[in-house]
């Protein structure tokens, strides 16, 4: 009985040396034969979405020091780009960004950086932060500032937390097809040496054509699990917070990630100038 | 790995491994010298009966084949029970009296049917199992993640 125990811990666990492949050889590698990567981050409220995000921007700052970081976030939600301490606060020219302290209920002042079109955005940005961009909106935005990356020949990595906001299901007429434009500049992407990391909740929520496209997902504690995927669900269910799988086409490998808990002070960031759809729909009631 | 999983594992696969070993010398004890179960005793061996089986002996029968007759001791957890509370080294059956011995020889056997079973359910679904894995995986956060977030965290 000893025997099989023995026997039993002398098998190899190959879960960590995989993970310890895709995020070595996938996601942090930068040759340019290969090009960037595109991962893409699933798992439910609180378990870790941001942290693992800014765990990687941190990674890069510190392997890749010349590298672009650039960092989307949402209008009127808590902002996630405050867990790091440097950063720099981008917006397209005609929005107006108000900073609201969610505690104190007092306006706060940051530093903003207006920009008119994303060559000058580039060149203003700047390695060892996040470069945080806000733009009117965030498809339009967004799908530009991606297309344009793709022709700029240095490496950059762009997050992009929630990412049902750039590509959300059910979108008629011109948004309709530039999320499709996305879909199949994302094939490519990586090729333009952009790294992209995206995470969401749900892929229930997101464009069928932008779906499929990423090379490796990373599931989070409770994620659903894609039925294609080598994961089992068990095994993502198991998961504590701070460990992820780490799924690239056929192979699947753990990886664990310590917490970046928010900092003071605690804000949300409005754009003035955009009309709220609250308001919007409720004139029309 | 730094939950230390496998002497976790090794709690309970060691612990049902003992108490079957403790539940066969009880057995053969009886065996040798045909007696049945004193009060002390008896306690003992219902309380390791149920780590050693994992309460798997449900879906197997024991049956005593008497020189008229074929008895049913009912599964293998009832069996155990009910010859834990014998009293005397023999059973009388429908007239037919049987040593307490060839019953405890009926039910050793029937055990060793679902000890196995209860090895491979105590490493499969136990809970150290589960947790033993926890942990694992290379950590993709930075060196020093104070470098990045500084000292003013929110901790609540």
């Amino acid at each position: 009985m000893r025997d099989l125990l023995e026997i039993s811990n002398t098998i190899p666990d190959r879960s960590e040396e995989m993970g310890t492949f895709i995020d070595d050889e996938i996601i942090m590698s930068r040759r340019i034969a290969d090009g960037g990567s595109t991962i893409e981050v699933l798992g439910p409220q609180g378990t870790g979405k941001t942290s693992l995000m800014l765990s990687y921007a941190c990674r890069i700052m510190e392997e890749h020091p010349d590298e672009i970081i650039i960092w989307r976030d949402s209008y009127k939600s808590q902002c996630q780009f405050n867990r790091l301490k440097n950063y720099e606060i981008f917006a397209e020219s005609g929005v107006d960004l108000e900073f609201r302290d969610l505690y104190k209920d007092e306006l706060l002042d940051f530093p903003v950086t207006m920009f008119d079109d994303y060559p000058s955005l580039l060149k203003k940005m700047s390695p060892q932060q996040l470069n945080v961009v806000y733009v009117k909106d965030p498809i339009v935005g967004y799908i530009r500032l991606l297309s344009f990356l793709r022709r700029y020949k240095e490496w950059q990595s762009v997050f992009i937390d929630e990412y049902e906001d750039i590509a959300p299901l059910n979108q008629e007429g011109d948004k309709y097809k530039l999320i499709g434009l996305l879909g199949n500049n994302l094939k490519n992407i990586r090729k333009g040496l952009v790294s992209l990391f995206c995470n969401t909740q749900s892929k229930s929520q997101i464009d069928w054509r932008v779906r499929d496209t990423f090379m490796v997902t990373s599931y989070l504690s409770g994620a659903k699990v894609d039925g294609i995927s080598p994961v089992y669900q068990d095994a993502v269910n198991s998961l504590d917070r701070g460990e992820s799988w780490l799924s690239w086409y056929g192979k699947f490998g753990r990886i664990n990630f310590p917490p970046v808990i928010p900092r003071f002070p605690v804000f949300e960031t409005v754009d003035r100038n955009a009309v709220d759809d609250l308001d919007l729909l409720l004139s029309t009631m | 790995m730094k939950k230390n999983p496998q002497k976790q594992l090794r709690a309970t696969f060691d612990d049902v491994g003992q108490a079957q070993d403790d539940i066969r010398h009880s057995i053969d004890y009886c065996i040798r010298f045909n007696t049945f179960l004193d009060e002390e005793n008896r306690d003992i061996f219902i309380n390791r009966l149920r780590t050693a089986t994992l309460g798997l002996g449900t879906n197997k029968k024991v049956f005593y084949p008497g020189k008229n007759n074929t008895y049913s001791l009912g599964n293998v957890e009832h069996a155990a029970y009910w010859l834990s509370y014998r009293e005397s080294n023999y059973v009388i059956f429908e007239g037919e009296t049987v040593e307490i011995k060839e019953l405890w020889k009926r039910l050793r056997d029937a055990l060793f049917d679902v000890f196995p079973h209860a090895i491979e359910t105590s490493i499969r679904i136990s809970k150290e199992q589960k947790y033993s894995r926890s942990g694992g995986g290379r950590s993709v956060g930075p060196k020093n993640l104070e470098r990045f977030t500084g000292d003013k965290q929110y901790d609540p």
